[in-house]
């Protein structure tokens, strides 16, 4: 991603396309995490990469990147909702459904017998868990400037609210399933 | 079992894999929204001002089957009305009003190349035909070196 960096921010258009590709995945979550609807998360994810255009000449490093764009992100994303009065989603607006797997072919079958269970153990966290959990998955690694800049959570508590959130998606996974689930 | 803050474990990065294959699954990521992006961002500057979709009105058809889209887009100095709306032969004609009124030079970006026009003096400008498909509006007010852009949207 640093190769990329540099490339874009030399007015190379696909190295800032490939950069587009690698971050937008984690935007996303972060603007459907703040509970806006499909439209309005994918335009506010548009809106944080064209402010980019004005800012890439000062950021120097991949982690700055991607604390910008998810800082930019998380504030437009409060600025919509603020606009529009919308409230905090309810826990079941934000976490519907079980997702519609489609048919599952055999050999298909045991892993979306897991993401029901998993999405049953996640469904039963608190919001905050949800939230946390759902941006720390796609960090690439611990990077807690980014999940702080995406949730607007002090850095310090991240740490231990990690730790919290996963042991009680692991006791909720209890049983056969981690046993024999996951490897 | 994890103690707070401490270094996750093998069974951790797997369950946050499962993770984030369960929200790729349940909420992908919009099938246009990465060359919707990629279209918009190619643009050669840096005094750029980002307008922001603020309004998106569908009126019920008004004539027959005539439709048309009412899109209001703001920035800190800009406001565009724009009134969208279908040619008999399938064109798309889209009709704008921007504040604070003047002469402005502006464009529309499409797949197949910019149109250009200049608002006249209350604001007004009329973009006609323009083709269906991705598409975004620039203007750049006169008397300044700013570019002023909308996000990019389908029409």
């Amino acid at each position: 991603m640093a190769d990329l960096l540099e490339a874009a921010r030399d007015g190379d258009h696909g190295s800032l396309a490939g950069l587009v590709d690698e971050l937008t995945p984690l935007l996303w979550q972060v603007a459907r995490a703040q509970g806006l609807d499909r439209d309005t998360s994918s335009d506010i994810v548009q809106t944080a990469w064209l402010k980019l255009l004005g800012a890439l000449g000062q950021i120097r490093s991949p982690m700055a990147l991607t604390s910008w764009l998810v800082t930019v992100t998380r504030r437009e994303a409060w600025r919509v909702r603020n606009a529009s009065r919308m409230e905090l989603p309810a826990k079941d607006v934000l976490f519907a459904e079980l997702p519609d797997l489609g048919p599952t072919p055999e050999e298909r079958r045991v892993e979306a017998e897991r993401t029901r269970q998993l999405w049953r153990a996640v469904s039963t966290l608190s919001d905050r868990c949800q939230r946390l959990l759902r941006i720390i998955a796609f960090t690439r690694r611990p990077d807690y400037d980014t999940v702080s800049a995406a949730l607007g959570m002090p850095r310090g508590s991240i740490g231990p609210t990690r730790g919290r959130c996963l042991a009680k998606l692991r006791d909720a996974l209890a049983g056969d399933f981690v046993e024999e689930g996951w490897s | 079992m994890t103690a707070p803050d401490e270094p996750l474990d093998g069974l951790d990065h797997a369950i946050l894999a499962g993770v984030k294959d369960m929200w790729r699954q349940a909420d992908p990521v919009p099938a246009d929204l990465l060359d919707r992006i990629k279209f918009a961002i190619d643009l050669e500057t840096v005094d750029l001002e980002v307008m922001r979709l603020t309004e998106l009105a569908r009126p019920a058809a008004t004539r027959g089957d005539e439709q048309s889209r009412l899109i209001t887009f703001d920035s800190e100095t800009v406001t565009i009305m724009v009134s969208i709306r279908q040619n008999p032969d399938g064109t798309i004609r889209v009709d704008g009003w921007l504040t604070p009124a003047g002469r402005h030079p502006i464009e529309l970006r499409t797949a197949g190349g910019t149109a250009a026009t200049v608002s006249d003096e209350d604001g007004r400008f009329v973009l006609d035909p323009v083709c269906s498909g991705l598409v975004q509006l620039i203007v750049r007010p006169t008397g300044t070196t700013r570019t002023v852009t909308t996000p990019s949207i389908s029409l």
